[in-house]
């Protein structure tokens, strides 16, 4: 089956080529461009990983993590954070709030979506 | 009695703004030049006859002659010529007497000069602290990422994908030429932020604790490669508080050859059990985990003779606190304990100090504790340690806001103190901290006043048993709080120490609390 992808980004550009990229890596695709649209998107249709930037308008990424991580019925939903390099106390904050992986704008395209495919098939354990 | 005997530089002083020769002045006082050669140079007292003969002949008023004019001067003299800045050699007391008694224009001109350098280099420091908060970089360096983060993807696309469609490969080529000139224009405005703060002169060098300071902020405060040495270091000794330290002291003797006495030897009478723990384990680990170190100091290279002697204590430090707080365990109680940390004090047999230090020290990657940020700050205020992983940006110079509870704790000496505050951006923390005091000798000795603090994000409180007994929800019953008074906006505290920061052009508020900004 498909496994699902939700690309949650304010920037338009940045959204179409991560959703260019997960398209062609084969995943079914969402799209989210602020925080409380990524959270009803996840109650219609809960996707298996999402790709979550940090400066969100509205809902901040943060909280959109807190959200998910509490509530029981999305365990399973993998999560990786985006943010812009050097912010460190960002990536700790998001990892504690049960992120399964941080990572830094600007991001190789390759990295990225080897990344997505190796926590789907399981590379990463989920968090507590 | 006169204090004759710093009024000749005085007597000297009158005679040659009166252009007289010894002989006339003499004459004029009825004495012999040779006697008034002794009183210029002190060796002999001015008497109150002949200080009336004196003020008479010359029109001076005694009262005025007498008077310790020069001591002022010779005191700020003294203070400007004792700042680092004059790297020696000093001036003694004799020299600085003679400035201000016989030269008090170019004493005042040298003290002039050196406020106009204080207040240079405050003014220094300030711009560099603005800067390193400021919501306008920050929110800059976040605009410039995305902006090449859009222009890297977009070209690895464009490279990876020789195949696309003409249509998109058009537009995927319109995005970059967009995204290119949006840079353009975002790095002509950094450039302008920063030519009209006038932060394009090069920055001054740090000092060693500087230099080393920042060397462990880019290793986040972990060093994986020594908790592997002091783990190994620790299973070795086999031992538990309270016989960590004799465990200690045999590994020295036995492994290292010392003989008892070196080996136990306390730094002071009263040095308490802690601390000669902590340093026989720091003993040790130069002894047995040389490697380790070395291996950290090739980080270091670059570093200048006296910061990398600095760092290799440091390095040592780090190991013997993570010999008597081991990783995995430490992280264990602290998280059982709620980061109790009497409990751990007691636990581990280390320090408060030594608990909140090692607590900095929890980032290893996929088993973290709670992120805190460190100060220690001694009872005069100057910070004399800090590190941040709470997100709290906290500031070198100029000093902390004086409603933080580290101040606080010196007026309950002993016992641990808990505020949730709130920075002027809304950023919320919870402040741990307690002040003790360190003898190092008997009566008589003086002691040494400190405070330690330790805090977090407020998201984490509920973690800790210091949160319990306040109203963390509550932001409308926050302390509010600054970084420090040169920094903060708040015009209505009744604490504030200097004025608050000028007026920002229209669109940029005050310094960020946090080194990422808002969230």
């Amino acid at each position: 089956m498909t496994q699902r992808v939700l690309v949650v980004e304010d920037e338009p550009h940045i959204l179409d080529s991560l959703s260019f990229l997960m398209k062609q890596a084969g995943f079914d695709v969402r799209l989210a461009r602020d925080g409380d649209a990524a959270l009803r998107m996840i109650e219609s249709a809960t996707p298996d990983l999402v790709l979550l930037d940090i400066m969100l308008p509205r809902r901040d990424g943060f909280e959109v993590c807190r959200a998910i991580r509490a509530n029981p019925q999305w365990k399973d939903v993998r999560i990786v954070m985006l943010t812009a390099k050097g912010r460190e106390p960002d990536r700790h904050k998001g990892m504690q709030l049960g992120a399964d992986e941080y990572i830094t704008k600007p991001f190789s395209n390759r990295g990225i979506v080897e990344r997505v495919q190796e926590i789907l098939d399981g590379g990463g354990q989920p968090a507590n | 009695m006169l204090n004759a005997t710093r009024l000749g530089h005085r007597i000297r002083r009158l005679r040659t703004r009166n252009r007289d020769t010894q002989a006339r002045m003499a004459n004029r006082l009825g004495i012999s030049a040779s006697y008034l050669n002794l009183l210029e140079n002190d060796r002999r007292p001015l008497t109150p006859a002949l200080l009336g003969r004196l003020a008479a002949a010359y029109g001076v008023d005694e009262q005025v002659f007498l008077a310790d004019a020069p001591a002022r001067l010779r005191a700020d003299l003294a203070a400007a010529v004792g700042d680092p800045l004059y790297p020696g050699p000093r001036l003694g007391e004799r020299d600085l007497t003679e400035l201000a008694a016989t030269l008090p224009e170019a004493g005042r001109a040298l003290l002039a000069l050196f406020r106009a350098y204080l207040d240079a280099r405050n003014e220094a420091r300030d711009l560099g602290e603005r800067l390193a908060g400021d919501p306008f970089l920050t929110e800059a360096r976040h605009r410039l990422l995305t902006r090449l983060t859009a222009i890297r993807s977009y070209s690895e696309i464009l490279r990876d994908n020789v195949e696309l469609a003409v249509n998109r490969r058009q537009r995927f080529i319109g995005v970059l030429v967009d995204e290119s000139e949006q840079l353009t224009g975002q790095i002509g405005e950094v450039f302008d932020f920063l030519a009209a703060e006038g932060a394009m002169e090069p920055a001054e060098s740090n000092s060693p604790a500087e230099q080393v300071a920042e060397l462990v902020r880019t290793h986040n405060n972990h060093f994986p490669v020594l908790e592997e040495a002091a783990d190994a270091l620790r299973a070795r000794l086999a031992a538990e508080p309270p016989d960590l330290y004799a465990a200690l002291l045999e590994a020295l003797r036995r492994t290292h050859g010392l003989a008892e006495k070196a080996a136990g030897q306390a730094a002071s009478p009263v040095e308490p059990r802690e601390s000669r723990t902590f340093r026989t384990a720091r003993r040790l680990a130069f002894f047995s985990c040389g490697p380790a170190i070395d291996r950290c100091l090739t980080d270091a290279v670059e570093l200048p003779s006296a910061a990398r002697k600095l760092y290799r204590q440091v390095l040592g430090n780090y190991i013997a606190a993570a010999v008597i707080m081991p990783y995995t365990p430490f992280r264990r109680a602290a998280a059982e304990l709620r980061y109790d940390l009497d409990l751990l004090q007691h636990r581990f047999g280390a320090s408060f100090e030594q608990v909140c230090h090692r607590l900095t020290t929890l980032q290893r990657p996929g088993a973290e504790g709670v992120p805190f940020h460190f100060v220690r700050i001694d009872i005069a205020g100057n910070l004399s340690k800090s590190f941040s992983a709470s997100g709290l940006h906290i500031p070198r110079h100029g000093g902390l806001c004086p409603r933080w509870n580290v101040h606080l704790a010196f007026l309950t000496p002993g016992r641990i103190e808990a505020q949730v505050v709130q920075f002027p951006d809304g950023a919320r923390f919870l402040f741990v901290a307690k002040a003790f005091s360190r003898a190092t000798g008997g009566q008589g000795t003086p002691r040494s006043h400190y405070a330690v603090s330790i805090g977090c994000d407020i998201s984490f409180a509920p973690r800790l048993v210091y949160a319990d007994d306040l109203v963390a929800d509550a932001p409308a019953r926050d302390v509010p709080v600054g970084l420090n008074c040169r920094q903060c906006p708040r015009r209505d505290c009744a604490q504030r120490a200097v004025a608050p920061p000028p007026a920002r052009p229209p669109g940029r508020t005050g310094p960020m609390t946090t080194a990422a900004g808002p969230q």
